[in-house]
């Protein structure tokens, strides 16, 4: 489910909120953690802010999903920073990115390595792409650019992520 | 992913990358579904109907405060005007009372006390006696007659002549 489960005409549903949950959260949190120390916090409250939605398009739950979600880590960072508390700067470390498998192609701590390294909207794109499965269109309208734009980034990052994982596999030789 | 196509060795890096599981989400799931199924109460209302509940108490609200403010302006104007109606009335009143109420008899003869008259008046304390008819009951009830003022400050009209001695016998002698 992408949250392309028709047009809705009404209110989001418990069920179909409990699958967008189950399904996204996690990646939404990935997304989350880009921008803020406190990515559940963002989460929950998109998710809260799209069962007050009276009616939302099927296709544009997930796109809308990540807009809010983007909207609050924002915010919440600005208060971080504002506020420069410790103990939110050290809930911000909690957390890891990934969850290390047998299957993985690559080792999680060294992607999230490499990926803490690029600039911070290269990584919203990448993220947002990758485990979001968003549109480049999409997160043009995410980030505020064109779909050309958010490839040439996305390109741009992943050239990196490999010039980075060549050298670290080098330097293991 | 097909809008526009990567060459083959970013494509690995982004095989490679996808094939990462991102970690498990730290909402807390059930907490999540309390708030959204309680935020959506709304959204299952109709449109006039959430207007309503939206802006009913907030409306009632703001209405009665208005309401309060304006009766206590109009309660504090009303009450200096009439505070300064009272004052002027009061004033005229009394000055009208002066004036026009008519004064029992005695209060005229007091007032036409003659330095003969006042001289007869007892000292006794009793110059701030109120002589009006209530009062004197009053001061009979409470004290008796015998608090009464002597009368004989009371002008009783025209001085008599002085009385004379006894008749002396030359005087039955004329009869």
């Amino acid at each position: 489910m992408d949250g392309n489960d028709g047009n809705l005409t009404g209110p989001i549903g418990p069920e179909l909120l409990g699958r967008l949950l189950d399904q996204h959260a996690d990646r939404l949190e990935l997304y989350a953690r880009q921008l803020c120390n406190c990515p559940e916090d963002a989460v929950q409250e998109a998710f809260v802010e799209l069962a007050r939605q009276p009616a939302v398009p099927a296709e544009q739950i997930l796109p809308w999903l990540y807009r809010v979600v983007r909207n609050k880590a924002i915010s919440a960072s600005r208060a971080v920073r504002r506020h420069k508390s410790h103990e939110l700067q050290a809930a911000g470390r909690r957390g890891a990115w990934f969850d290390p498998t047998p299957g993985d192609a690559i080792d999680a701590a060294a992607a999230v390595v490499i990926l803490e390294d690029l600039p911070q909207l290269e990584r919203e794109v990448v993220v947002a792409r990758i485990w979001g499965g968003l549109t480049f269109q999409q997160i043009g309208e995410l980030i505020g650019a064109t779909d050309s734009t958010a490839h040439r980034r996305y390109e741009s990052a992943l050239a990196a992520i490999r010039r980075k994982l060549r050298t670290s596999c080098l330097k293991k030789d | 992913m097909s809008e526009k196509r990567l060459n083959e060795e970013l494509s690995a890096v982004e095989a490679a990358l996808a094939s990462l599981k991102p970690a498990a989400s730290l909402s807390d799931r059930d907490r999540v579904m309390f708030l959204a199924g309680r935020a959506s109460a709304n959204a299952y209302l109709p449109p006039t109907q959430r207007l309503k509940t939206q802006w009913l108490w907030p409306c009632t609200t703001a209405v009665s405060l208005l309401l309060a403010i304006a009766s206590s302006g109009i309660l504090f104007l009303r009450g200096t005007a009439k505070g300064e109606k009272e004052a002027a009335y009061a004033k005229s009143n009394q000055i009208q009372t002066a004036e026009n109420t008519p004064q029992p008899l005695w209060y005229e003869h007091t007032r036409k006390e003659t330095p003969e008259v006042k001289r007869q008046r007892p000292s006794s304390g009793r110059d701030n006696i109120p002589m009006d008819l209530l009062s004197l009951n009053l001061l009979i009830a409470e004290k008796g007659v015998e608090a009464l003022p002597s009368p004989s400050w009371i002008p009783i009209g025209p001085e008599k002549p002085p009385r004379r001695g006894p008749i002396m016998q030359d005087e039955w002698k004329m009869f």
